[in-house]
């Protein structure tokens, strides 16, 4: 027999040889030197001689060969201190467009910014965003409607040139008397309104205006009536234990809804030791997402608030022992809420959103009796996003038109699009002799403007906000200026003939006027990205004076019997300037789930009175309207959503909806959205409109599953006892499979999401999900990896709404996986279902398999193709891109991967720290981005963690469980308050 | 001539041997014609127009067919099921024929086996061209590779289709060649020129026609056809797991595997049939392939339209009778009376028209326009499994 040698006693019994030091690295070398030294080490035999040999045959021959498109790398020449290739940094700025505020961090690869994130040390936003301040970082990128160099009339021109001219006609116009106005969008920074009035008294003739084309005149109007002061008082949603909103959208649209959000769920989530919900009652017309999170909605026409809030305030005026005011025929449900609100006198809050400053005082009046200020409203800190007054820009269009405006400096604003009557402006600006624009993009007013001096786009300025008083935040560069721009407050000064940058400006502000400190302390907040002061606190008295002339102005209102169009902001668009966005464009309504374009929705009641139904058109007033059914809004009424229709925005806005603006109109002293005066019949057209959900019915299956508040408290299982019966059926003939490190899971809670689909467009930016057009979203080929299911309960007037994110569940047993037939698909180790592109061959299985239906294929090249020309076709706009994250080919399948980029990225983050890894410090985008904080991600292996904890809550179960599928995905039930239990 | 008291003769018109072959070989001599230009040239544009659709598919992508996120496969694998269904009927024929020794098998086995070499061929073609990316289609054979443990997935039935598919051509291919091997011989020992000598030669394998070459020749025939004859059920039993080992209403039904064997069969020699129609009228084989032949196939249509029956009544039974009201939507709703109630009850209305129509043969025009609806209807049973059946998916988006 053989001798049998053995080095070691394990290699005797046959053991593994656990050598840690063989697989590192050894430090301080580098691949090439340990090759050489493995040659060194070998004797140069035969073998090797070939085997080197053939290595450089084949090298070569593959080299030769393939051929590889060239790609420029340029390496640094002196490496900046702060990038890391490879790694992201985050800087903390600002978001803010004129109209809403976020507190964001912006991460930038590689010197580019390439995603937004919400700023969780800002206690204004709190670390939410909405879908606008998520797409926000493409707009960046965008070569089609951004300016490349400032313009004289159409043509390229100098800034020294534009400098001259524009300061000597300055000179010239003040010198004559004459006036030249700055017509700014709100602006909140603080800096840059200590600049204007600088900019003022240099050039005594300049006067600064605000315009604003969805403003909050209204309410402003009444609290300069009611309380003196012309502000927005902040809304504490989360003191309110009875909340009444009267057409306010306040978690979409309404002033600042991230902040709202984030306030507004901490009544409405269980998830909490305190098991409380606020109660939410909301009467509006057209079915916002506000309506459909309140526990109670009424379908309203605009003519019947007055009626309503002055029953409201009658009956409230009664209970404190004052006289009643007349109102209509009273509604039950305003007696009942009446009954509610006084209940819990000072911890409730009405709010409208309605522009008419009568309606707002009464409803001061109303909060006023409730004794909500200072309690739930709050005059300390009052919002500062929205100052525009509708009269000032009204007065502007008569003087221009009249001749007595000099010159006309446009900052942010586009009224020849959103103005009421944009011809009236555009003769008016005619007759002005200077007229420039700060806008960094093409937009419809340019046109009739001498000089465009573009401005950066905000991730290249320096800034600084104020969007409540007291609370300061400031935005910084992250990214050198892409075109030859400029900031238009560098432009003041130049034209002021100041030495030094707006930069220099700021931050001697900062250091003497706001932090009254040193420069470390500037460097400090300028980290953080926010400062907070104290603010004096400011109690105010309501002064019934206003009162009476209100209230005589409402009872006059009747209830209108012609159809009503509501002219409103819708989600994704906001007031138009973000439309030629295509992640916007894209992103489907929460509600109605229709992109690509704007509509009439119409109550199916007033649809079959106007004899129209789903793809006929409807005309407005002379505009072609696509007809789209709208259960749950009003009958009688019209919703039209605001910021379509553009001439001249770019490539993706232009020519797509219609521009509805002009049937806004201006009627004492504000603007009205509420146009009862329009002629509405039958359009000749078709149109077929793009919906991403066809279906809003669960036909029966308990995909969302749901309870009343009573029975909630009763039994917490309540509505969802079938989670318990799935799981003691839980039998399966195989090993189940055992997660030795981590098991990541999801947990999203259905009461506090409220459909924002934040989430939607923050998984776009992050995994480089592409854009795929109307046609493609008609053909149900949309890609996005998160998807918000809305469905539809109960009566179809006025139904129940529920939204449902929905991405891939990650199954432990996966239908997918098993049917791939070359394992494209499969299970990692941490639990995650996983997609590896290179080995797909796209046989489309896994995507008929999934019950979930949240599979996509790239059905076509969405990468640099020209006919999906949106944001992956220009080397500028592919900026944007994610590089952690694989641009797909086409023919493959893609879903959610949990951003796996971002699991990995803190595991090694953790390693390299040597600690183990925390609890929520892996943050997938759609729950970084959530302002609701309604989705929550870690790991079900550690007991202690919150997804652990939420999987534990009886509210929790899966979708489609009885499929044994075991998805790593659960959802907390919802829980209405309200009375009946339907379930 | 083999003319036997129970069913009548064999060939008709009392003909020898020497007559029979030259009958047989008459159209090889012939020049081509008028009639068979048209239809080859008709075939020819049908081909180059199928040919273009894949370089669109090919060259733009899947994008540029009809399917969707939620229904990921169409027509490409409508087709797929068809072709290889109708394949079936060519070996079922033979095979089963064989066993049983029913001599009319002659007459129609050779046009039924070139047809299912045919249609497995242009069945191959859809798996392929339904993915994404068909240049890779070579991930899906099993092969020596360097990728460690990243292998086939064997748990995948797209995996048994293509074992399935690529057992069931080399089969079928080698069953339909060796049954010609006598033939080529006598082609060729009939050849008058040395090119068709020396070809038809080359094919024949030397076959000299001796009682020992018929001893292995029968031998072969049935161990072949054993094998044969378990794919037949096989085959198509593995196409149909696609949709019974998924998760989809609708699909995930047990029924499937006998199911998708029968509609084979069904369909399959319905275009037999219709085939040897016009190929016994085009090249006046009527003697040889006499109606009492397609008498033949036409009782086993019915037998087999009646298990086709009630299959189709199981699967709406087990829908009720599992009480799942997803099941009773895609069923009763869905087909009924739903979106497809055309195709559906169309199907139903042909099956018995053509079982009433069947017993007769007199009138051959007619019967051909039936086995026309017959095929085009079954066709229509595989569009409408494959395709309705993904309502649910469609709905639940």
């Amino acid at each position: 027999m053989e001798k049998k040698y053995w080095r070691s006693p394990e290699e005797l019994t046959n053991q593994a040889i656990i050598s840690n030091e063989e697989d590192l690295i050894p430090e301080g070398k580098n691949l090439l030197d340990i090759i050489d030294e493995e040659i060194a080490q070998k004797p140069s035999s035969r073998r090797n001689f070939l085997k080197f040999c053939g290595f450089s045959f084949a090298t070569a021959a593959i080299a030769s060969s393939c051929e590889n498109p060239v790609k420029k790398a340029i390496p640094y020449l002196n490496k900046p201190e702060e990038v890391t290739p490879g790694m992201a940094s985050h800087y903390a700025s600002t978001y803010f467009d004129g109209s809403e505020y976020n507190s964001i961090l912006v991460k930038v690869r590689d010197g580019r910014p390439i995603k937004i994130e919400g700023n969780t040390l800002s206690s204004v936003t709190r670390g939410g965003t909405t879908a606008r301040v998520q797409a926000s970082v493409l707009s960046l990128y965008d070569g089609s409607a951004r300016h490349t160099t400032p313009l004289k009339e159409g043509n390229p021109a100098s800034w020294s040139g534009v400098d001259g001219e524009i300061t000597a006609s300055i000179r010239e116009i003040t010198a004559a008397a004459g006036t030249i106005v700055l017509l700014t969008s709100n602006i909140i920074s603080p800096a840059t309104k200590k600049l204007i009035e600088e900019f003022k008294i240099t050039f005594p003739g300049v006067k600064q205006l605000t315009y604003d084309p969805v403003s909050a005149s209204g309410i402003l109007m009444a609290n300069r009536d009611c309380y003196g002061q012309a502000v927005i008082p902040d809304y504490l949603f989360d003191k309110a234990e009875v909340i009444a909103s009267f057409g306010a959208d306040f978690l979409g649209t309404w002033l600042s809804p991230a902040e709202y959000t984030s306030r507004y769920i901490k009544t409405r989530t269980l998830t909490n030791d305190e098991k409380k919900l606020s109660y939410h009652i909301q009467f509006e017309s057209g079915l916002s997402i506000t309506g459909s999170k309140a526990d109670k909605r009424v379908a309203i026409k605009p003519s019947e608030e007055a009626g309503l809030l002055l029953q409201l305030f009658s009956e409230l005026s009664v209970k404190s022992g004052q006289t009643s005011v007349a109102s209509g025929i009273p509604v039950e449900a305003i007696s009942e809420l009446a009954g509610k609100l006084w209940a819990v006198k000072g911890k409730s809050l009405v709010v409208s959103g309605s522009n008419n400053p009568n309606i707002q005082i009464l409803v001061n009046a109303i909060n006023n009796l409730l004794e909500n200020n200072g309690s739930t409203i709050d005059f300390t800190a009052p919002l500062l996003t929205k100052q525009a007054m509708d009269s000032e820009m009204e007065e502007l269009v008569s003087q221009m038109n009249a001749g007595t405006i000099g010159g006309l400096i446009l900052w942010n604003v586009n009224p020849a699009f959103d103005y009421y009557n944009p011809k009236a402006f555009i003769s008016g600006i005619k007759k002005v002799k200077l007229t420039a624009s700060f806008s960094p993009v093409v937009d419809e007013t340019q046109e009739y403007v001498k000089f465009v001096l573009p401005g950066h786009h905000f991730l290249e300025s320096w800034d600084d906000a104020e969007p409540r008083r007291g609370f300061y935040s400031l935005s910084q560069p992250t990214i050198r200026p892409i075109f030859n721009t400029r900031q238009p407050q560098d432009s003041l000064l130049k034209w002021m003939g100041r030495d030094g940058d707006y930069y220099t400006y700021l931050k001697s502000f900062w250091i003497s006027d706001i932090l009254k400190s040193n420069e470390q302390t500037w460097k400090t907040t300028l980290q953080a990205g926010v400062y907070e002061t104290a603010a004096a606190i400011s109690s105010v008295a309501f002064n019934t004076q206003a009162l009476i002339p209100a209230t005589e102005a409402l009872a006059a209102v009747k209830k209108s019997e012609s159809i009503e169009v509501i002219l409103y902001q819708n989600i994704p668009m906001g007031n138009g300037m973000h439309t030629n966005n295509p992640w916007l464009m894209e992103l489907p309504d929460p509600i109605s789930k229709v992109c690509w374009d704007n509509y009439a929705s119409l109550s199916p009641e007033s649809a079959a009175e106007l004899g129209v139904e789903a793809g006929n058109t409807l005309n407005v007033n002379g505009i072609e309207l696509p007809v789209f059914i709208q259960p749950g809004q009003a009958t009688g009424t019209i919703s039209v959503a605001l910021g379509y229709g553009h001439t001249n925005f770019g490539k993706v806005a232009t020519g797509i909806g219609l521009n509805v603006y002009p049937l806004t109109f201006f009627e004492g002293g504000t603007r009205g959205f509420v146009n009862s005066a329009a002629k509405v019949e039958k359009g000749g057209g078709e149109y077929k409109l793009a919906s991403s959900q066809m279906h809003g019915s669960m036909e029966g299956r308990p995909i969302v599953r749901e309870t009343v508040l009573g029975s909630y408290l009763e039994s917490p299982d309540s509505g969802n006892e079938l989670h318990a019966e799935f799981e003691k059926k839980h039998v399966t003939l195989y090993k189940e499979t055992e997660y030795k490190g981590h098991h990541w899971a999801m947990a999203i809670d259905l009461n506090t999401c409220i459909g924002c689909s934040a989430c939607v467009i923050a998984c776009q930016a992050e995994n480089n999900i592409p854009v795929v057009g109307k046609d493609e979203v008609m053909k149900t080929r949309a890609m996005h990896w998160i998807r918000i299911d809305r469905y539809y309960a109960g009566d179809n007037n006025n139904p129940e709404v529920v939204f449902q994110p929905l991405m891939c569940q990650h199954c432990d047993n996966a239908p997918c996986e098993n049917v791939c037939p070359v394992s494209a698909t499969n299970h990692s180790s941490e639990g995650l279902n996983q997609m590896s592109y290179n080995r797909c061959i796209g046989t489309k299985y896994c995507i008929n398999n999934c019950p979930y239906k949240v599979r996509r294929f790239n059905w076509f090249r969405y990468a640099t193709n020209d006919k999906f020309d949106y944001n992956m076709n220009s080397d500028l706009s592919r900026m944007v891109l994610n590089p952690d994250v694989t641009v797909r080919e086409r023919g493959v399948v893609e879903k959610c991967s949990f951003c796996v980029q971002r699991i990995q990225e803190k595991k090694l983050l953790a390693k390299t720290e040597n600690r183990p890894l925390g609890d929520g410090e892996i943050i997938p985008a759609c729950g970084q981005a959530c302002p609701a904080k309604a989705i929550v991600f870690g790991d079900l292996n550690d007991p202690q963690s919150e997804v652990s904890r939420l999987f534990k809550d009886p509210r929790n179960y899966h979708l489609l469980e009885e499929l044994h599928t075991l998805p790593s995905v659960g959802y907390l039930t919802l829980v209405r308050n309200k009375e009946e239990n339907k379930a | 001539m083999y003319k036997t008291d129970v069913r009548g003769p064999l060939i008709l018109g009392d003909k020898n041997y020497r007559q029979i072959s030259d009958d047989i070989i008459a159209p090889i001599n012939q020049p081509i014609p008028g009639w068979w230009k048209v239809a080859f040239f008709i075939a020819l544009l049908m081909t180059i127009f199928g040919v273009l659709a894949l370089y669109q598919t090919v060259a733009v992508g899947l994008g540029t067919w009809g399917v969707n996120n939620s229904v990921g496969w169409g027509w490409e694998i409508i087709n797929f099921v068809w072709w290889i269904g109708i394949g079936h009927a060519g070996t079922a024929f033979s095979i089963f024929l064989l066993i049983l020794r029913q001599k009319w098998r002659t007459s129609i086995n050779r046009a039924a086996e070139a047809m299912t070499v045919v249609a497995v061929m242009c069945a191959a073609i859809f798996p392929a061209i339904h993915m994404g990316r068909v240049w890779l289609a070579f991930f899906i054979f099993p092969y020596p590779n360097t990728r460690g443990p990243l292998w086939v997935n064997f748990n995948s039935p797209l995996f048994w289709d293509f074992i399935a598919i690529s057992a069931y051509l080399l089969i079928s291919a080698s069953f339909w060649y060796f049954g010609m091997v006598p033939d080529f011989a006598t082609i060729r020992d009939k050849a008058t020129s040395k090119i068709k000598k020396a070809v038809y030669g080359f094919f024949a394998f030397g076959w000299t026609g001796s009682s020992r070459e018929w001893l292995r020749y029968e031998a072969l025939s049935y161990v072949l056809g054993g094998i044969a004859a378990v794919l037949v059920v096989s085959v198509h039993s593995i196409v149909s797991t696609d949709f019974a080992v998924s998760v989809i209403p609708g699909w995930h039904t047990t029924v499937f595997p006998p199911y998708f064997v029968v509609g084979a069969i069904f369909s399959g020699f319905a275009m037999v049939m219709t085939l040897m129609i016009i190929i016994r009228k085009m090249y006046k084989f009527q003697d040889y392939v006499t109606n009492s032949h397609l008498n033949a196939v036409a009782k086993i249509l019915v037998f087999v339209s009646l298990i086709m029956g009630t299959a189709y009544a199981t699967e709406i039974f087990i829908a009720w009778y599992s009480g799942s009201e997803y099941e009773m939507f895609t069923f009763f709703k869905n087909r009924i009376t739903g979106d497809y109630s055309f195709q559906f009850w169309s199907m139903v209305i042909c099956i018995p028209v053509k079982r009433l129509s069947s017993f007769k043969l007199d009138d051959l025009q007619s019967d051909l326009g039936r086995n026309r609806y017959l095929c085009r209807y079954t066709w229509f049973i595989y569009d409408w499994r494959t395709v309705v059946l993904q309502v649910y998916p469609n709905d639940s988006h």
